[in-house]
């Protein structure tokens, strides 16, 4: 079997390997809950080279499997599993990330990445702590006394 | 930061040798430096990159899978060095590099209880240590202060924690959820005490909250030694060099320890000479370094008479319960230490088939790539396909996950060794672990889970995840060089000097007789102040080489 290497020369991933991640993919995140399936988002294309430039321990792992499906792609959720079992963790942790980078992902699912959030001021702070913890407080101290250090 | 002083500035002889820059060796270089000592560190790795933690980009998640791994077998970082880990049921986390392990805390912080010290007499198993939770307190007071640790004075279930020099971080929704629920059933629990800065201090910053402190926190908030110790250190005189790999501590023929021999970074076989050799190197770096520094006069390791180097390996069984709630509770962010706290299962009670006890820290659960993962989730090969949509959506920014830590009793057959099979970049053994757990934590971990549940529960989660023992939690390495009075039954004494080598230290959690159930960087710190101030007030009497 013949690889064409595609567009770009330094790409992570042939045109075979793309082609047969993405029907992984799917596999792994099917269109529901009014989310669109991982080929749907371009996983295959701009997701997984962002993961994997990342993530070069990950390419590797896919490759592999990329490589145990070169004739045909598995053809659902169980023959991955079996198949690629050594490698399935890798493989999907690749292929989900790729899938939640994705902008409309991260836009359907309100999470794009962390921001600053602010602490509450200390006298909120202190406001809460000391009404919860009251009933707390009620029950007295409950540490375990020692001989060497009988305290109160 | 990053430092890199030169060969020639490096003393021929320092007064001390630490190998290490983690908060064990950055707390005791700090009180020989305090003394006016000479202090030289070496440190394996390098300084932390923090642009490699992408702590505030979209692909922080993806990132840091790799770069700020805590398995260094994944990391592949310059200081690392290979584990076999293929017979342990949990895996060692470290960093290798200047900051050490912390750099991977969550930053919670907790003393010992007094009970931890006295495990032989009040339970009848293990060991008690040559010291008391006493002859800690004023050290615990000192070093709270040195790591910026903000909590909420008063807790009921611990002595003396009325030295927080800040306030506790917010709680948040979760946090509210649990506090409540634990209130209804009578429970303990106290706002989550955390190393991590919740106004500016010293060099730290305030938190934002961005939730990534264990995997490099670009805020600078999180109270680690490379912030909070060396800079100042090195501005002091104290002489900090980076990947300089120790694999020898070298004798003489009076039995005395005479320095250090170490691989620079280009490979360059060095010597460093002192007057006293202290090891901060990890539960199981120390015991490496040991191990690899046999020789004709000690065959079987350095500091090994006891034939105990090595032995007694604890890693903290731990145990992962996430609720989930079917509005959302705002968790894909908040500290990424604890919010909050519960000892209310941390005591011996023989009703419950097992001795000791753990503590539980409420954690907010991530981003959408955390929902995915082993931590805190366990197996989760049934969540791809069809229920891909539904899993995330009631996991993410719904969830929130209880962490138990499990105390772990020592025994001789978990340790610490060197491979036959594997190497590092120098050619030297890899690490080899064997650690299997025990059926006392086994009871422990199933009694807590099932408690965890009853919390959740109780605190308003609609569901409940259980992952009654996760294989990637081995943050805490204790018990390798184990402390007691006797030489025949231990490595050092009650300040951490090897019995066979007078000027020889251990000053991580390598002495630890016993695990206790806490996070134990406060008390690893707690116990290298000590051994400092003990080591410089007795230093007209310590046998150096000549």
């Amino acid at each position: 079997m013949t690889s064409k290497t595609i567009t770009h020369a330094q790409s992570l991933w042939t045109d075979e390997e793309r082609a047969t991640l993405s029907v992984i993919a799917d596999l792994l995140i099917p269109a529901g809950q009014g989310m669109p399936a991982a080929s749907q988002a371009g996983v295959a294309g701009d997701g997984i080279d962002e993961v994997g430039t990342l993530r070069p321990d990950l390419v590797q792992a896919a490759k592999m499997v990329t490589g145990q499906f070169a004739d045909a792609a598995p053809s659902d959720l169980d023959e991955l599993r079996e198949l690629a079992k050594d490698h399935f963790a890798p493989l999907s942790e690749l292929l989900a990330s790729a899938y939640f980078l994705r902008p409309e992902v991260a836009d359907a699912i309100g999470y794009r990445q962390r921001i600053e959030i602010p602490l509450d001021s200390e006298a909120t702070r202190e406001a809460e702590f000391s009404d919860l913890v009251a009933p707390v407080l009620g029950r007295g101290n409950v540490w375990r006394t020692t001989p060497s250090g009988q305290r109160s | 930061m990053t430092h890199h002083p030169t060969w020639s500035s490096l003393p021929d002889v320092a007064d001390v040798l630490v190998v290490g820059a983690g908060p064990a060796g950055a707390a005791i270089a700090k009180g020989f430096a305090d003394a006016g000592m000479s202090v030289v560190c070496l440190e394996q790795g390098d300084w932390p990159d923090y642009s490699s933690a992408r702590s505030d980009q979209p692909a922080f998640e993806v990132a840091a899978g790799k770069a700020w791994s805590a398995l260094p077998n994944v990391r592949e970082g310059v200081g690392d060095y290979p584990i076999d880990e293929s017979e342990s049921d949990i895996s060692a986390l470290m960093w290798n590099g200047i900051g050490g392990s912390v750099m991977l805390y969550a930053g919670q912080w907790m003393r010992n209880m007094p009970s931890d010290f006295r495990v032989r007499t009040l339970d009848g198993v293990a060991d008690d240590w040559p010291f008391t939770y006493e002859d800690l307190v004023p050290y615990y007071a000192k070093a709270e202060h040195d790591f910026a640790v903000a909590g909420y004075h008063g807790d009921p279930a611990v002595p003396d924690s009325a030295t927080y020099p800040m306030l506790a971080a917010p709680i948040g929704e979760g946090g509210r959820r649990v506090a409540r629920g634990h209130n209804k059933l009578g429970w303990h629990w106290w706002p989550g005490s955390n190393a991590i800065a919740t106004r500016n201090y010293g060099r730290l910053k305030a938190c934002v909250q961005r939730g990534t402190c264990i995997w490099g926190c670009v805020d600078g908030a999180k109270s680690t030694p490379d912030i909070t110790h060396w800079p100042d250190l090195i501005a002091r005189g104290v002489h900090v060099v980076a990947r300089a790999a120790v694999w020898k501590i070298e004798t003489n023929e009076r039995g005395l320890a005479t320095g250090a021999v170490f691989f620079d970074a280009q490979g360059v076989e060095r010597r460093q000479r002192a007057k006293v050799v202290v090891l901060a190197a990890n539960g199981v770096g120390t015991p490496r370094i040991l191990q690899m520094s046999a020789d004709a006069r000690h065959p079987d390791g350095l500091a090994n008479s006891s034939g105990l180097v090595g032995k007694r390996l604890m890693m903290h069984p731990y145990a992962a319960v996430v609720g989930m709630f079917d509005d959302p509770i705002g968790t894909t962010q908040g500290i990424y230490g604890q919010l909050v706290y519960s000892l209310e299962f941390y005591e011996t009670d023989p009703s419950r088939g097992f001795v000791r006890g753990a503590k539980w820290n409420l954690m907010p659960t991530g981003g959408p790539i955390a929902m995915m993962r082993p931590f805190p989730w366990g197996d989760n090969s049934d969540m791809w396909g069809e229920p891909f949509h539904r899993t995330v959506k009631t996991r993410l920014n719904h969830s929130i996950t209880w962490g138990i830590t499990c105390e772990d009793l020592p025994e001789e057959r978990n340790q610490v060794l060197l491979s036959d099979q594997e190497t590092d970049a120098y050619g030297l053994p890899a690490a080899r672990i064997v650690y299997q757990t025990s059926d006392n934590s086994r009871r422990m971990l199933d009694f807590m889970s099932a408690r965890a549940q009853e919390s959740l529960i109780a605190s308003g989660a609609s569901s409940v995840s259980v992952a009654p023992q996760v294989r990637e939690t081995g943050w805490h390495l204790l018990g390798t060089t184990t402390m007691g009075v006797d030489p025949k039954t231990s490595v050092v004494n009650g300040y951490g000097v090897t019995h066979d080598i007078p000027n020889l230290v251990v000053a991580d959690g390598s002495t630890w007789p016993t695990s206790a159930g806490m996070n134990p960087t406060a008390t690893v710190v707690a116990m290298a102040l000590r051994t400092a101030e003990h080591l410089v007030s007795g230093r007209s009497h310590q046998e150096v080489p000549a």
